[in-house]
């Protein structure tokens, strides 16, 4: 009942209870909310809820006197239902943070209505570069990952070692469009050749009369501009026609280490990607999946759920320092303000325009020959150094940064 | 080598072979469902729950049993349709005496129930399934690499194909099945059974869908979802060829795959529609399909006279429409002193739906006609009022102007395509005219494809009342639903509603009395599509956002299940419906894909045994005209 | 003892009450035909026997058994066979195919070689569509594939309807000679006279009801009465 009840109802309810001084109701309340149930939910889903506590654990809240509460929630990947249960958790439920939110269609939605209500969104799911660029806020942080990242590292460090052709395989809808704008721009700007491209409708199924056309192109890498079963797919379908065989190579423009799970080795071998964290680059990290995997069925911790940790605690700390929860925009003031320092992304900042700062990195798939195992699966290619990685900071189209 | 369009012929002879491989898919599924539909005069809106079901068998078999993929061939259809037999007898027999359209409603439902079980036990993402050892590896043919798989499924499709074209068409078994189809109670009248002929042709027709499934596991991965994207697909398959054409489901299923593959390879953004475009042209100028007979619906409903699609109310109501007065007294009074109670966001949500459920029982209900893509309407005039009020800096009054006048003229524009055919044909051709809209609002630039419309701003009502204000923007909302209410009512209680209500009742006499039927259909019809289109536009002020959700097909399965439990055919039925439907998946929403189940159960439920809604059901208690 | 009795026969279509209580018996080897003006009931009595209408209350014995409970393929396999007014001839069958179609109930139907004797034309249509037969083609194809079934009890709904001289004496004769064999026989027709060259007995109907009988032997007495009947 308490979903349906009006603010006005609950305020009379809540006028009876006694309130701690600092925190709205007493309570730091933070929404975890992502796809729990579909293509997403191995790389966030119930994994991102369990950072989150690890994270809000670790900063050791219950010490300092701070009461966190964290809820989930899944969007299913449609704008309408993460706004409808975003909306309802600000206004009804008190949530004072949203957190994770991958599928950028929904993140447009959510950040819109955080900003209204002058809550928190700190986005670690969803890839969408405009976050930090023409759709900024001051309530918004974007931690992990986004579109001009992946296009520029993956893109510059392939053309690079020699994939100077490109073929694109893209999904026909906005995300899959932009992606390989991105991507061609960085591959043309370092000397490479965009060969052509074919536009699949989105979502597909059979994606080998597309495959025939790269194939037919001869480009030596064939850029995937897709998302989650599209990229399976695309890559599993690949493999069956022999496209990596016959001596091309496949550029996965957006994929996680689950994708690779879910291919095998013997499919996925080969395949460059970049990610911003990787569970075996270092102890921290190891660490952190040691205790992470055996809480999500087995599944080893993505870049995404180590960015909700990286979050979580970098608001915590900000929160800290201000003893309220109340006001979105002081508390990511707070966050640009303080340097982040955290066991999994180290060292690093964020931006006035709302960008996390830390490096990232092109990997390769291991061959099955070469891995001790489930869940190692990479080869360090490049490291591309923080300064470097991320889209410039004039050139967004952020209204917050002053040119 | 040669090159056709800047094609070299080496690549365009292996589009064509990929097409065929697609092809086969189509047409193993719409052979199975020309042939339910032959014998049962069913569209099985269930197939494609059906063949994922064949693969999650598949799977089974591999994971519990350790049988593999060529045991599963065999095993999984017959398990497969021996669920369809149970299917047949607990639910479907029980429909043949009704209107056809609740077959098409009843097996909806199953679908949604079992495509939410499956969703529940295994999320969206699915599972793979191994290829089989033969299956690996391929053929390098010079001008492509062919899998062996690949090459496998078109081989044994053609020989599913053809050896049911050859059992139905030249055996004495087919020649049972085919009098059947033509005039069922004389063949009883031999001595033969023929429910049980049914209910064996339904499992055979469900197995078939199940054989692909299992051709369709090492392929394409095994997911809920495989079976949802197709069925449509294969619905415009089969309108295509001609329903209850063997053949001609086969060539049509082949033919369009070789098609769609072409697409893909000269123009593949719109690869996902042509199959629908080239329906709606074979609709306007061949109406019964490429190989249709010409066979009318009518011709099955030999003897019993069947009961429309929605049964008149027990009792003829009282001269006066005293109670309907006090009902709407009375539900104004709660409506403007509900948001103090209950949460008004929620609130508007529900009223917005009461509008679209309205607007669909006037053409449901009173005309009779089933639409299955009423989603278009909605959809796109929440798109056109978004676009206004955000790009246009339109006022919400005029920006939901716009989205009601748009939604019209997609309403006259679906109406004078499909108002030419009844029935199941109706409800076909609605459903495909929506998909096809729906994948080109993916696609286009301005509805912001995936990401909808966002940010929408609610502006200044006449320019004088921000909308931003909660409480302002309740009572805009009800005060549009409570003046589209009565416009409604009035056109149904009016000279003109009278005459839709004698078409619904019996088309041929009211033509026989002079009336111009087509262009009185027509009418309801794009009125119809108005309101849903107000309804559209107020939702997308309100929550500031237009999305794909809006116009793709579960929402206009949303507004049928609405208008459905509230009661057909009754003023408030709607109303109810879209309330209880709106509270009940509020609460339902933590336990996520079983919204899926409980919506079909109660589509079931409805079908079954409670075909008056809740309201026709209160009006028979009471004896009240509502 | 009669092999056929019906008695109270009601019977309706949806709300329309079209049968009031027909009652009348048919004896074992007899023809026996239902006389009646349009819209008597006569076709519906057949098919009510048949167990085809809507909803149907009375009793109905043949051989001893009440069909009046029993769905039509029981009734069929009970012994009795039904030759449609319209009769039947499905479109998408070969010829062949609508004779073989009607499976045997009992032994001692007519081997297939018998009924080419009676119908040679069919013999040598045997792979043209059903319905490209002329209506007279069609008629022999229709008494001919109930023939083989071993039914003893021959439902016959206005066999010599549209159909040139010619072609009805030739159904007379065929009556006549399936009389000779034992078949029993109730055909309903509007053509009276034909119906003296092959009946034993007649049953007038009027609106749902038996309203008269006569025997064959009687029909020339009583011509002004059925005159009346009929309104000829």
């Amino acid at each position: 009942m308490k979903r349906l009840l009006s603010p006005a109802a609950l305020a009379l309810i809540g006028a009876c209870t006694v309130a701690h001084a600092q925190y709205t109701d007493g309570v730091i309340r933070i929404g975890v909310m992502n796809d729990m149930s579909g293509t997403y939910s191995d790389l966030s889903g119930q994994g991102s809820v369990i950072a989150a506590r690890m994270a809000v654990e670790d900063f050791g809240a219950a010490k300092k006197g701070m009461k966190v509460e964290i809820v989930g929630a899944d969007h299913q990947n449609k704008p309408d239902v993460g706004s409808n249960v975003v909306r309802t958790w600000l206004d009804v439920d008190r949530v004072d943070v949203v957190v994770d939110v991958p599928t950028s269609s929904v993140a447009l939605a959510v950040n819109q209505i955080v900003r209204d209500k002058n809550k928190v969104f700190l986005v670690s799911g969803a890839a969408a570069s405009d976050l930090t660029g023409a759709a900024c806020t001051p309530n918004t942080v974007h931690w992990t990952y986004d579109t001009w990242a992946l296009a520029n590292g993956t893109g510059q460090a392939i053309v690079k070692t020699g994939g100077n052709t490109w073929f694109f395989l893209t999904a026909n809808y906005a995300f899959g469009l932009a992606l390989e704008r991105d991507t061609a721009a960085v591959v043309v700007k370092n000397g490479g050749k965009v060969l052509g491209q074919v536009r699949h409708p989105f979502p597909g199924t059979d994606f080998s009369s597309f495959l025939l056309q790269a194939q037919a192109s001869r480009a030596k890498i064939i850029g995937l501009a897709n998302a989650g079963s599209d990229t399976i797919n695309s890559i599993k379908q690949a493999s069956e026609f022999g496209i990596v065989k016959g001596g091309q190579n496949l550029a996965a423009l957006l994929a996680f280490i689950t994708d690779v799970h879910a291919l095998g080795l013997q499919t996925a071998q080969g395949l460059i990607m970049t990610e911003s964290w990787y569970w075996d680059l270092n102890d921290n990290n190891r660490a952190f999946a040691k205790r992470l995997a055996p809480q999500f069925k087995g599944i080893h911790p993505t870049m995404v759920h180590a960015g909700v940790y990286s979050a979580v605690t970098h608001y915590l700390k900000a929160v800290e320092a201000l003893k309220s929860d109340g006001d979105g925009k002081a508390i990511v003031a707070k966050m640009k303000e303080l340097p982040t320092d955290d066991p999994l992304f180290g060292q690093g900042t964020v931006r006035a325009d709302g960008r996390k700062i830390h490096p990232m990195y092109l990997f390769e798939v291991k061959t099955p020959k070469e891995s001790r195992g489930a869940w190692d699966y990479y080869k360090l290619r490049a490291t591309i150094p923080a300064d470097q990685a991320w889209r410039p900071l004039g050139e967004g189209g952020c209204p917050l940064v002053k040119s | 080598m040669f090159e056709i369009l800047g094609i070299s012929s080496q690549a365009l002879f292996g589009q064509l072979l990929i097409g065929l491989i697609n092809g086969s898919f189509y047409a193993l599924l719409s052979l199975g469902l020309a042939v339910i539909f032959g014998m049962l005069n069913i569209i099985n809106f269930a197939h494609g729950a059906q063949y994922m079901m064949g693969a999650f068998v598949a799977i089974f078999l591999l994971q519990y049993l350790g049988l593999g993929y060529w045991w599963a061939l065999v095993l999984a259809p017959i398990i497969v349709g021996a669920s369809g037999i149970v299917i047949e007898r607990l639910f479907l027999q029980w429909l043949y005496k009704l209107d056809h359209l609740y077959g098409l409603l009843l097996t909806f439902g199953l679908a949604l129930i079992i495509e939410g079980t499956f969703r529940n036990q295994f999320g969206s993402s699915g599972l793979p399934y191994p290829m089989p050892e033969a299956l690996r590896g391929g053929q390098n043919l010079g001008f492509m690499f062919l899998p062996n798989s690949r090459a496998w499924v078109i081989v044994a499709s053609l020989a599913v194909c053809l050896t049911t074209w050859f059992v139905i068409e030249r055996t004495r078994l087919g020649s049972y099945l085919r009098a059947a189809t033509e005039n069922p109670t004389l063949v009883r009248a031999f001595g033969i059974n023929v429910p049980r002929m049914i209910t064996l042709t339904y499992g055979f027709g469900v197995a078939l869908a199940a054989l692909a499934g299992v051709m369709a596991a090492p392929i394409y991965g095994v997911n809920p979802q495989m079976g949802a994207n197709l069925i449509i697909v294969v619905f415009a398959v089969v309108v295509i060829g001609g329903m209850g054409s063997i053949m001609g489901a086969i060539v049509t299923g082949f033919g369009l795959g070789v098609i769609e593959g072409l697409t893909k390879v000269f123009f593949p953004e719109a690869s996902n529609t042509v199959i629908f475009v080239i329906m709606a042209i074979v609709l306007l100028i061949r109406p019964a399909g490429l190989f249709g007979r010409g066979r009318e619906m009518t011709e099955h409903t030999a003897t019993a006279p069947k009961t429309a699609i929605n049964p008149p109310p027990a009792m003829a109501p009282p001269a006066t429409s005293r109670s309907e007065a006090v009902a709407f007294v009375l539900m104004t009074a709660i409506l403007l002193v509900a948001p103090l109670i209950v949460y008004p966001v929620f609130l508007m949500k529900a009223l917005c739906f009461a509008l679209f459920a309205c607007a669909f029982n006037l053409l449901l209900g009173y005309v009779g006609l089933l639409s299955f893509g009423h989603a278009l309407f909605f959809g796109w005039a929440s798109y056109a009022s978004a676009h206004a009020a955000k790009v246009w800096g339109l006022p919400p009054e005029l920006a939901i102007l716009f989205g009601a006048m748009v939604a019209a003229g997609f309403g006259l524009i679906v109406g004078a395509l499909a108002i030419r055919r009844q029935g199941i044909y109706f409800a076909m051709i609605t459903l495909a005219l929506a998909q096809m809209m729906f994948f080109f609002a993916v696609q286009a630039p301005f509805t912001g494809g995936e990401d909808g419309i966002q940010g929408v701003p609610r502006g200044r009502l006449f320019g004088l009342i921000d909308l931003a204000d909660q409480t302002s923007m309740y009572f805009t909302v009800l005060a549009i639903f409570l003046g589209s209410f009565l416009i409604i009512y009035r056109i149904i209680n009016s000279p003109f509603g009278e005459v839709l209500k004698a078409i619904r009742e019996n088309e041929p006499r009211a033509i026989s009395l002079g009336y111009r039927t087509d262009r009185y259909k027509l009418l309801a019809f794009v009125l119809s599509a108005t309101f849903a289109g107000v309804a559209g536009a107020t939702k997308a002020i309100v929550f500031q956002l237009a999305s794909l959700t809006d116009v793709d097909w579960p929402m206009s399965g949303e507004v049928i299940l609405m208008t459905l439990v509230g009661g057909l055919g009754t003023v408030f039925g709607p109303v109810v419906g879209a309330f209880f439907i709106v509270t009940l998946e509020n609460y339902l929403t933590h336990i996520g894909q079983w919204v899926l189940v409980v919506q079909g159960m109660i589509f079931v439920a409805c079908v079954l045994l409670f075909r008056r809604g809740i309201v026709g059901a209160l009006m028979r208690l009471t004896r009240v005209k509502l | 003892m009669s092999l056929l009795t019906v008695d109270d026969l009601q019977a309706w279509y949806g709300e329309s009450h079209v049968l009031h209580g027909v009652n009348f018996v048919v004896r074992p080897g007899e023809v026996v035909t239902l006389l009646g003006r349009n819209g008597a009931g006569k076709t519906t009595t057949l098919k009510a026997i048949m167990g085809i209408v809507g909803k149907r209350s009375g009793s109905v014995r043949y051989e001893g058994n009440e069909l009046i409970a029993l769905t039509s393929d029981r009734i069929a396999r009970a012994g009795i066979a039904y030759c449609p007014e319209e009769r039947g001839i499905f479109a998408s069958l070969t010829v062949e195919e609508n004779l073989l179609l009607p499976p045997q109930v009992r032994p001692g139907g007519l081997a297939v070689e018998r009924i080419f004797e009676l119908f040679p034309n069919l013999k040598e249509r045997l792979r043209s569509q059903g319905t490209k037969l002329s209506g007279g083609e069609q008629q022999m194809l229709a008494i001919g594939r109930i023939l083989r079934t071993g039914a003893r009890l021959l439902l016959l709904d206005e066999p010599t309807e549209g159909l040139a001289p010619v072609i009805i004496q030739q159904i007379g004769r065929t009556i006549g000679m399936l009389k000779q064999q034992g078949f029993t026989i109730l055909l309903v027709e509007q053509n009276f006279r034909f119906a003296a060259t092959v009946a034993d007995r007649h049953y007038v109907m009027e609106n749902g009801r038996v309203i008269d009988q006569f025997a064959n032997a009687d029909l020339d007495a009583n011509m002004a009465k059925l005159h009346d009947y009929l309104g000829v």
